[in-house]
């Protein structure tokens, strides 16, 4: 991993945002439906409508506008909403503490549940207790996690009483609070992580429990115990570094059914709520913020992958 | 206790034995097989079977359960959940079918191309599958059906295009290392044209992987267009889907949670056949792969 490789990747990662920018700012402009009607209702006037117009900048050419909020951007002013005003910047900083939390949450919950299940069932490969994880795996992969969500609401909150069904409350009225609100939609999603976890790691495990490095572990009289933790775990670990990173590129958008079914106001329901309003001015850059987030998690991946790994360093 | 359940007959033997015996790949992904064909035939033959008109309400059996008359029982509108669900399967197997067509035609094609070409087209290739994998894809499909309108077309073509890059991924690396074989290089030496080789050479090599990451993402599909649903973007209401079905079974969760969770049901049935099958497919190949 030299620093030319590193450059290489760091401008590929800018020219895949820049088309991200262009597509997503053409999106925007196809979406049928006309924001200056929008919000100014039927009885605006042309003046007022061109007045509006000329506000949002509406009236300058699409390369014009184009070049107006991409410059903006990068100085960090997203602009404010057509719709009611608000600052972009400011929203997506409200937005980003729930989704963030959110997508941690998950992901440590569903490493918490994958690791351990994973070097036990392939620890007892074949047996019932690999066999019921294998099931289990199976059904959580199948399972949408829509449809998980339903489920543990009816259970958990509907049922039980043990958590809130929906909303969320911000770090700032109490930590507790927060976890409380975030349980259930962190489990749903931890659960289908989780799935994909097990998979991985468990057929990684069995691969390393093959080397000749094992036998000679066992032969020296570890105990099963030490040779899994220590010797068996680590290169296992290495393909699913690569799959943590992915998903965390794909939580921190992608958990738009799930924000939307908790009703949690992350990054995902503001990005639903500019496609449902046609706000294009938020919509274009919260886009652009998660893809951004994206490709640099994958790029930070790539690069921790090389100093986890020394072989892939020394291959380059 | 019943005599029938003491005295084991000859079928329950027989069922014994299929349930006790060690899940061989076999039988899973027999049942697999036939839970899929099923489901497929239902929802083809759905106008001529004997099923309720699927908006029709029966304002006397609203969130019934199971009984004679509503089979699987009826949604919070008095509407039949098993026609519902054959309808909806249409829907369904629409979508997860369709795009994953697409996404394996167009794909693949990339691909081939992707990994055959060096230099301009495999770097314009592969940067706008990067681009793709890049946007937050529910987000898109949401921007793109929002703004031409939800229907069983614009779910699939859209599901469709976000299947491209992942097809572009999987067949561009083997066909790299495909490019550099010896019947390749053969074929170009005797002068075989580009798409001929692609054809006629490459493809057949390539065609098990392709198949067993379409099953993969058939399920996908299906998945995909019972979120879409469940947020109200899938093929408009009255019409049922199945993500729609779960999504309306919610208002009834607490009285009725067997409306929401039949659909539930089906739904993770079928995603669960295809990766059954998916997986199947991967060992059969995987063990071919490890012949050559």
């Amino acid at each position: 991993m030299n620093a030319r490789y590193l450059a290489g990747r760091l401008g590929q990662a800018a020219i895949v945002l820049a088309a991200v920018a262009v597509v997503t700012f053409v999106l925007g402009r196809i979406l049928p439906g006309d924001l200056a009607a929008a919000v100014l209702g039927p009885t605006a006037t042309p003046e007022q409508t061109a007045a509006f117009n000329h506000r949002i900048g509406a009236d300058h050419s699409a390369i014009e506008q184009f070049l107006d909020w991409l410059t903006a951007a990068l100085t960090g002013d997203l602009g404010t909403s057509p719709l009611n005003g608000q600052s972009v910047s400011a929203a997506l900083r409200d937005r980003a503490e729930p989704s963030l939390l959110l997508m941690l949450l998950a992901e440590a919950l569903a490493l918490a549940i994958a690791v351990p299940a994973a070097l036990w069932a392939a620890y007892r490969r074949g047996r019932p207790a690999d066999r019921i994880a294998n099931g289990a795996s199976s059904f959580l992969l199948a399972a949408p996690q829509f449809a998980i969500a339903v489920l543990l609401v009816y259970v958990f909150a509907v049922r039980l009483g043990w958590a809130p069904a929906t909303g969320y409350t911000p770090l700032a009225q109490g930590a507790g609070e927060t976890l409380r609100s975030l349980m259930l939609p962190a489990v749903t999603l931890a659960l289908g992580l989780a799935a994909v976890y097990f998979r991985v790691l468990r057929n990684g495990v069995i691969e390393t429990l093959r080397q000749d490095y094992i036998l000679a572990a066992r032969a020296q009289g570890l105990t099963p115990r030490e040779i899994l933790l220590r010797h068996a775990l680590r290169p296992a670990l290495l393909p699913l570094v690569t799959l943590v990173g992915l998903n965390f590129g794909v939580l921190i958008g992608g958990a738009v059914v799930i924000e939307q079914l908790f009703a949690i106001p992350g990054l995902g329901t503001y990005a639903l709520g500019a496609v449902r309003a046609k706000d294009f001015v938020v919509l274009q850059s919260v886009v652009l913020l998660i893809a951004a987030l994206y490709v640099l998690v994958n790029l930070a991946v790539e690069v921790l992958y090389g100093l986890l790994d020394p072989r892939i360093r020394h291959a380059r | 206790m019943p005599v029938d359940t003491l005295v084991p007959t000859a079928e329950a033997t027989h069922r014994d034995k299929v349930t006790t015996r060690r899940a061989r790949p076999g039988a899973a992904t027999a049942a697999a097989s036939v839970v899929l064909g099923t489901i497929v035939l239902a929802a083809l033959l759905a106008p001529v079977l004997p099923l309720e008109n699927p908006e029709h309400t029966d304002v006397s059996a609203l969130s019934a359960g199971f009984g004679a008359e509503h089979p699987l029982g009826t949604d919070a509108l008095g509407r039949d959940t098993l026609a519902r669900i054959v309808y909806g399967a249409r829907v369904s197997l629409t979508v997860g079918l369709g795009a994953t067509a697409i996404g394996a035609v167009v794909g693949t094609l990339l691909g081939m191309i992707a990994g055959l070409s060096t230099g301009w087209a495999q770097a314009i290739v592969m940067r706008l599958a990067d681009v793709l994998l890049a946007f937050p894809a529910l987000v898109l499909a949401l921007a793109v059906i929002g703004a031409v309108g939800p229907s069983a077309t614009s779910v699939t073509l859209v599901v469709g295009v976000l299947f491209v890059p992942g097809f572009v991924r999987v067949v561009q690396a083997p066909v790299l290392s495909l490019a550099q074989r010896e019947f390749v290089l053969a074929c170009r030496a005797m002068g075989m044209s580009a798409t001929r080789l692609m054809l006629r050479e490459i493809l057949p090599n390539i065609t098990g992987l392709v198949v067993t990451y379409a099953v993969t993402m058939f399920g996908l599909g299906v998945m995909i267009e019972g979120g879409l649903g469940f947020l109200g973007m899938s093929v408009p209401p009255p019409a049922p889907t199945w993500g729609g079905m779960i999504s309306e079974g919610r208002q009834v969760l607490a009285e009725h949670p067997v409306v929401t969770l039949t659909p539930t049901a089906v739904l993770v049935l079928v995603v669960l056949c295809a990766n059954v099958l998916g997986d199947r497919l991967t060992a059969v190949f995987d063990s071919r792969g490890a012949m050559l």
